[in-house]
């Protein structure tokens, strides 16, 4: 009787002291102590913790450089650990590339980081890149980027992909892709704006809250600087038939929409805003739009110069293109087409 | 303070008064709830689905009213939270425009459902033998506050059911959220079956089955092909407060 008393206190205590290991994976810090170009400079750096993201930050326009690498210095969750730095480093072949670090926790948990290079040009800007992308009803479509996690560009593609309605599409002009961005409409829902944007699309926002589009959306990315201009070109033809559609019962997708014929001609939408954001308090300081009506059906180069009220650095810059200015209010023209190429942000 | 002590005082007057002709008592009531909401008709519940009751506990007070040697009625005032969640692999399951058309999804789903609610319960308690009695009445119950919400997840959605019907997963990795707090109604009526054990003079231990006659939705919420209904199973004990 004692030997099994004493057995059952040994297991008691074994357990006891046994420690559940960690499933955390955590980038904490994250700095650069080296770069391979010594005319390259870190600027600064952002994690991001929600989407395992890591920004790198550099106060000059790296699109002429290739080849080169970061030595890092990274810390980790506790016990975590990585092997996909090589001797330290993580090496770019283009500026635009977004290196992926693995994070093993403690108890084999695997999460993936991704490093970004975030300088004066923004990646993929001549919109050349596209992937397939499993859309929501199991179809293959094209969506903006070289994969859906690096791609700082987004567009509403997967909300429409229920309906095989695909708003902003890669338009191929013999050796150049260019963005097609098209107002469509769905079974449901009468108006549909193409976009495309930096940020990413919040599929959760969009079904959660399908009358109100602009939770379909998540704005905006790290940056820094302060560009003067924004160079662009474009070419936009307004739908036929300008519509207001307005929901029959407030809140309620499943209540349709009554639409009605307005006067005036559908206006596509491009602009970027820079801002400072501080935790949930967001300030702008300054912004380049444009809003046009039918263009001549040739793409043309337009220069949009930045307006500033304030004198201090961004935290983040949003870049948005819409075929309808207003479509996340319901409003537009079935077949509005806009069609941008080539953005560049001119620094003096 | 004042006032609360003058309620509790008249309160006490009015139950001893009355249970002074020995035929009115009255008792609190704690109890658990078990249970939730299931869809109706049954053969909705799609084959392998699985749900979990969260127990919570529920409180309230009563008065009986001994009509005769075998019977009792009851009448009484209870809080109860109840939840619950559920699991299914779905396949080309409906959601309903006002218009008629539909979208479909095949996938994961999971539910979340909570309601509370003030229920007010009529019973009548049948004698078996000493300190046994069955019990049967009906209730009206008056929600405060309804939860539900759905997730769809790795799945495919469209408004055509053929892809839908066909469709390969998983599809995207996503899940998708949708929440039918809106749609719930305000009230719920229904029976409840039970039985009823005396531990001692005072001392009542119970169980009840509670089966909701109407959808936990509104009349107007056709976004669904099927009615919720509840169903919960009530287990508790009760204090008669006067010999």
């Amino acid at each position: 009787m004692k030997k099994l008393f004493i057995s059952v206190f040994a297991v008691i205590i074994i357990f006891s002291c046994s420690k559940d290991e960690s499933s955390e994976a955590e980038v904490l810090d994250f700095s650069v102590t080296s770069v391979s170009n010594n005319e390259l400079v870190v600027e600064s750096i952002q994690i991001d913790s929600e989407f395992n993201r890591i920004y790198v930050l550099f106060d000059q326009d790296l699109s002429e450089f290739s080849s080169f690498s970061l030595t890092i210095d990274i810390k980790l969750s506790q016990d975590a650990k990585t092997s996909s730095l090589n001797n330290g480093m993580l090496s770019f072949t283009h500026p635009d590339e977004v290196k992926t670090i693995e994070v093993e926790a403690e108890d084999g948990f695997k999460v993936n980081w991704y490093v970004y290079l975030i300088h004066h040009q923004l990646q993929n800007s001549g919109f050349e890149n596209w992937f397939d992308n499993l859309g929501m009803n199991g179809r293959y479509y094209k969506e903006i980027g070289i994969s859906e996690v690096t791609s700082i560009w987004a567009t509403a593609n997967m909300g429409t992909s229920i309906y095989a309605v695909y708003g902003t599409q890669p338009l191929d002009d013999g050796s150049n892709t260019l963005a097609e961005i098209t107002t469509g409409k769905t079974s449901h829902v009468p108006v549909t704006a193409g976009t495309l944007f930096v940020g990413t699309f919040n599929l959760s926002g969009a079904i959660s809250h399908p009358t109100d589009p602009k939770q379909a959306t998540d704005f905006g990315l790290p940056y820094a600087f302060r560009p003067s201009e924004m160079n662009v070109k474009f070419k936009y033809q307004a739908g036929e038939t300008y519509v207001q559609a307005t929901l029959n019962e407030t809140n309620n997708i499943f209540g349709g929409f009554t639409v009605n014929e307005i006067e005036g001609e559908d206006m596509c939408s491009i602009y970027a805003i820079l801002e400072v954001r501080n935790g949930d308090q967001i300030t702008e300081i300054g912004r380049a739009e444009l809003y046009s009506e039918t263009t001549d059906d040739v793409l043309t180069e337009i220069t949009i110069p930045f307006e500033y009220a304030l004198a201090e650095a961004p935290t983040h810059i949003s870049v948005v293109f819409s075929s309808s200015k207003d479509g996340d209010l319901w409003k537009g023209a079935v077949g509005s087409t806009l069609v941008v190429d080539d953005l560049e942000l001119i620094f003096e | 303070m004042k006032k609360i002590l003058f309620i509790l005082l008249t309160l006490g007057c009015f139950f001893k008064t009355f249970s002074q002709d020995q035929k009115f008592n009255f008792y609190p009531n704690i109890a658990v709830d078990l249970g939730g909401a299931i869809p109706f008709p049954l053969s909705d519940i799609p084959e392998g689905a699985g749900g979990t009751p969260k127990p919570y506990p529920s409180i309230g007070i009563g008065s009986e009213y001994d009509l005769n040697e075998k019977w009792q009625l009851g009448f009484e005032i209870n809080y109860h939270l109840i939840a619950f969640s559920s699991n299914a692999d779905v396949v080309s399951q409906p959601f309903y425009f006002d218009d008629g058309s539909a979208q479909y999804f095949t996938g994961k789903t999971e539910a979340d459902v909570e309601l509370r609610m003030v229920e007010f319960p009529l019973i009548a308690f049948y004698k078996l033998k000493e300190g046994r009695r069955i019990l049967f009445g009906a209730y009206y119950s008056r929600i405060l506050e309804g939860r539900f919400n759905t997730k769809g997840i790795n799945g495919i959605y469209s408004p055509d059911k053929d892809i839908t019907d066909n469709a390969t997963l998983p599809g995207p990795e996503y899940t998708i959220e949708y929440n039918f707090n809106e749609f719930i109604d305000k009230y719920d009526i229904g029976l409840m079956i039970g039985y009823r054990y005396s531990i001692n003079h005072r001392f009542y231990l119970w169980g009840r089955l509670n089966v909701g006659f109407k959808s936990i939705f509104g009349k107007d919420f056709n976004n669904i092909d099927y009615e919720m209904y509840q169903v919960r199973l009530n287990l508790g004990v009760s204090y008669l407060l006067f010999d």
